[in-house]
């Protein structure tokens, strides 16, 4: 709770306060002086920020997000629609991704100190060190443009004629996020090649097989669990250049153009939103962390 | 495995982008998302071009007809106009009917009548509705602004008569104006004063900036905010031809508008992709921004390798103006004119429209632009580029060399690269006079609220012409209209406002043209801005399109816009 104390007040300070003022965007250049105070009545934008404070939190108390001030459509309809595209877009970049970093991360733990190792490495270091920008642009330009093999951008609503829109991004996406997941599961695999529990399968005749994808990946589930969760929201309001450059309509370019013309309402929903799935991802990965190593039940 | 692989091999590759090519479909973009689809809320060209597929009002303009010409739209034929020019009868079709939609008795359209437009404007003027368009009937229309300050305490409705406005019989519509406003035909051509039906603002309450009905050609199929907007073909739509004045052939036809069945408006806000989707057919339409031309032109024409594609350009001189602003509140430039001048100066706009602009657009001598009646090609503005004159005023403005200038600040409204080179550019032109210049990156509503509120010094800013006339752009001057209203330069003349108020009451012709010039030397000798240039934008499309000629003020040409199938299919066998 105080952490959603603490939001609700950094929200409210940074786009009530600081920000824009969404009465001269909804005014229109042409505006006269008497026009933007009577917007201000209506979103009550002119009430002291104290006031503004109160009804804010009694929204979200309610879970009433009210409406967007550039469309009077529902917030809660606007998240839910944007939602799924949303998911569209990061579900299987979110899956993809794990398959690839664990199977490549347990993969270069076997060949430690080989070429293998050191050619993966350097690899996933260069793959780090571009942004995701340098990805979209020439992603898009080669795989779409010069090999016909997607389109360019688009989406559709239909849940079964989207997903050809969404390969290259879910590819993209993938690969932005395998290099630092490989690196990283890699050397948590590594901590654990040597331990007295891997020595003692391996004197038990265990296949290495069984070792590195039974016991070394399930002694390593909390560190990993912890990575995929507090990848989660990221994902859902961070890929805003996915959605950008492949017109998708998902959370992450809702909340950019709420940004650019001071839909308060719209703004902080999101933001308070996105700041709930951070505080259950954490709780999420507090459960697993018990439900993996029981000793962090008995304490 | 090997199945596995070849499976998803033919699920790869049937995910190419050429779909099936459909003759009948126009596939075009915008580059920004629309907000909503409501005429009252029309303020810039984005939604109001989809609007104007949906709606309809009394008059446009002529497709191809330069400089802009209107002609009847809903109504039969031009206004008859009183002697005095304050009151315009106007006949409106009869049989023009709205899109069929639930809102109405069975579903069905009903037919237009002068009620109707009544409603419009009131809904235009209802304090409630906030509408960004209210401006274009703002103070014009006899009794409307009252039935406004009634209507905010509660004391009228839609039911209570406006004296300016009278519905003589179902088909006429008589309109009283406060005073004479020669250029009030243009306003009933824009956006913002489209019909609407009542039964559809009742039904739909808040929601109806999603749920367009109009009279006009397109019904709204689908609407993927942020991605894509579909008009499919109004087949209840009256039967209007495709006018030889409006066929760049110049070829009479009997064709029925409009003239394709579904329009397809990708919103594209990268330029990437909005670029690689028209190069590969996605689109059949592009956009380029000036500073984008050196890619596509080499020696001032188009590259052979977009030659050899088919693809056409088009330049469409936009009827607007740049300007680096300054507000005339700032207690250091508002009251030293030779300040002012030395930093006209000092501003070389020949380099900046070659810079920036990749030379696609023409200086501006003042801030009317070309395509305008009273736009002087031969007019030149006496402060041109002239470092030692800017040095010299920099002494006269007590600050030699701009010793004892404080440092000035320059807000920019976005942090794209663009916009950040260019205030760059205008800080090292300042410089060389000694006038330092702090660089501050806003968004847009920062920005916006630093101007509206008036604590701002320098800006740059950009205004396009809503209607084709100088008054449109000369009352960004004038000094009732000062922050938060359009003169954001904070400019206040008294001999330059008794002018306009003059100019006002004046019907088109000679005498209002000669005060306008009037004003426009005001304007140069005061200096509240530099003007910099009227911007060319580069239109490329490609063969099959026909009928393009995207115009500023003309927002309804999707109509008009036709597709050669078999150019078309020729591109996707060579692609």
């Amino acid at each position: 709770m105080p952490t959603l104390f603490g939001i609700t007040v950094l929200t409210f300070v940074l786009f009530s306060v600081v920000g824009g003022d969404a009465s001269y965007q909804l005014a229109g250049q042409n505006a006269t002086a008497e026009q933007i105070e009577s917007i201000r009545q209506e979103l009550g934008t002119d009430q002291s920020y104290t006031s503004q404070y109160i009804v804010f939190v009694r929204q979200i108390m309610t879970l009433d997000l009210g409406h967007s001030w550039q469309n009077q459509e529902k917030i809660s309809e606007i998240i839910i629609r944007s939602l799924g595209a949303s998911l569209c877009l990061t579900l299987p970049i979110l899956f993809l991704s794990q398959i690839v970093s664990i199977f490549f991360a347990l993969g270069i733990t076997y060949f430690t100190k080989t070429i293998w190792d050191k050619i993966t490495t350097t690899v996933c270091t260069v793959m780090m060190s571009f942004s995701i920008l340098i990805y979209v642009i020439v992603y898009q330009y080669v795989f779409a443009y010069l090999f016909h093999w997607f389109p360019i951008n688009g989406w559709n609503e239909g849940l079964w004629t989207r997903w050809h829109y969404l390969i290259l991004p879910w590819i993209i996406g993938t690969i932005v996020l395998i290099g630092p997941n490989i690196l990283l599961y890699r050397n948590v695999f590594k901590n654990e090649v040597f331990l007295d529990y891997v020595r003692t399968a391996r004197a038990k005749g265990v296949s290495e097989f069984f070792i590195y994808f039974k016991h070394i990946l399930k002694n390593s589930a909390l560190p990993i669990s912890t990575v995929i969760f507090s990848q989660v929201p990221n994902l859902i309001f961070g890929s805003v250049v996915l959605e950008h450059f492949f017109s998708l309509p998902g959370l992450g370019r809702v909340l950019v153009d709420g940004m650019q013309t001071a839909d308060l309402p719209l703004i902080r929903a999101l933001t308070v939103l996105s700041a709930i799935l951070y505080l259950a991802t954490n709780i999420v990965v507090d459960l697993c962390y018990a439900y993996f190593d029981p000793r962090v039940r008995l304490k | 495995m090997y199945r596995v692989v070849a499976v998803a091999l033919v699920f790869i590759l049937s995910c190419t982008a050429r779909e099936k090519i459909n003759n009948t479909t126009v596939y075009t973009f915008l580059d920004a998302n629309i907000p909503h689809l409501d005429p009252m809320h029309s303020a810039n060209r984005y939604s109001s071009t989809v609007n104007a597929s949906i709606f309809e009002g009394l008059y446009h303009y002529q497709y191809l007809q330069r400089p802009l010409k209107l002609e009847p739209l809903l109504a039969e034929g031009m206004p008859v106009v009183s002697k005095d020019g304050r009151v315009y009868t106007i006949k409106i079709k009869k049989n023009v009917f709205f899109q069929n939609d639930p809102a109405f008795s069975r579903g069905q359209g009903r037919e237009v009548r002068a009620e109707d437009f009544i409603f419009s404007w009131k809904r235009l003027a209802d304090p409630k509705n906030n509408a960004q368009a209210w401006w274009v009937l703002d103070g014009l229309i006899e009794g409307l602004n009252q039935w406004r300050e009634e209507k905010r305490k509660g004391a009228s409705n839609y039911e209570s008569l406006i004296s300016g406005l009278k519905a003589i019989d179902e088909h006429t519509l008589q309109i009283q104006l406060t005073r004479s406003a020669p250029h009030f035909v243009h306003l009933l051509a824009m956006p913002a004063t489209m019909v609407v039906a009542h039964e559809v603002v009742n039904k739909y309450g808040d929601q109806i900036v999603n749920h367009p009905v109009g009279t006009g050609p397109y019904q709204l199929q689908k609407w993927i905010p942020n991605s894509e907007v579909q008009l499919n073909k109004n087949k209840k739509y009256r039967q209007r031809y495709f006018s030889p004045i409006d066929n760049i052939k110049g070829q009479a036809t009997q064709e029925l508008l409009p003239l394709n069945d579904k329009i397809v408006v990708r919103i594209i806000t990268e330029r990437q992709p909005l670029w690689l989707s028209f190069l590969n057919g996605e689109l059949d339409n592009g956009l380029t921004a000036p500073e984008d031309a050196e890619k596509i032109f080499s020696n001032g024409l188009l590259k052979e390798e977009y030659q050899k594609k088919g693809i056409q350009i088009y330049e469409q001189k936009k009827m607007d103006i740049t300007f680096v602003a300054m507000n005339m509140e700032h207690p250091v430039l508002g009251k030293n004119i030779f300040l002012r001048k030395a930093l006209a100066h000092a501003l070389d706009r020949k380099l900046i429209l070659e810079k920036f602009y990749a030379q696609r657009g023409v200086l501006a001598q003042g801030p009317i632009p070309p395509g305008l009646v009273t736009y002087d090609p031969q007019y030149q503005n006496p402060l041109n580029y002239d470092l030692k004159m800017a040095k010299e005023f920099m002494v006269k403005a007590g600050y030699p060399q701009g010793k004892g200038l404080p440092v000035l600040d320059y807000d920019i409204s976005n942090s794209s690269t663009w916009s950040r080179q260019y205030a760059e550019f205008i800080k090292d032109q300042w410089a060389q006079i000694g006038v330092s210049i702090r660089l501050k990156v806003n968004t847009w509503p920062q920005f916006d609220k630093k101007v509206k509120e008036k604590k701002i010094t320098f800006f740059e800013m950009a205004y396009v012409a809503d209607y084709p006339d100088a008054e449109n752009f000369l009352q960004l001057f004038y000094g009732k209209n000062i922050s938060p209203g359009p003169n954001s330069f904070n400019f206040r003349k008294q001999k330059y406002d008794q002018l306009y108020e003059k100019a006002l009451q004046l019907p088109l012709g000679f005498e209002r043209n000669e005060l306008f010039k009037e004003m426009v030397n005001i304007i140069n000798q005061e200096v509240p801005c530099f003007f910099i240039v009227h911007r060319t934008l580069v239109h490329p499309y490609h063969g099959w399109l026909e009928n393009y000629l995207e115009y500023p003020m003309i927002y309804d040409y999707y109509q008009y816009l036709k597709i050669n199938s078999e150019r078309k299919q020729e591109f996707f066998k060579k692609l």
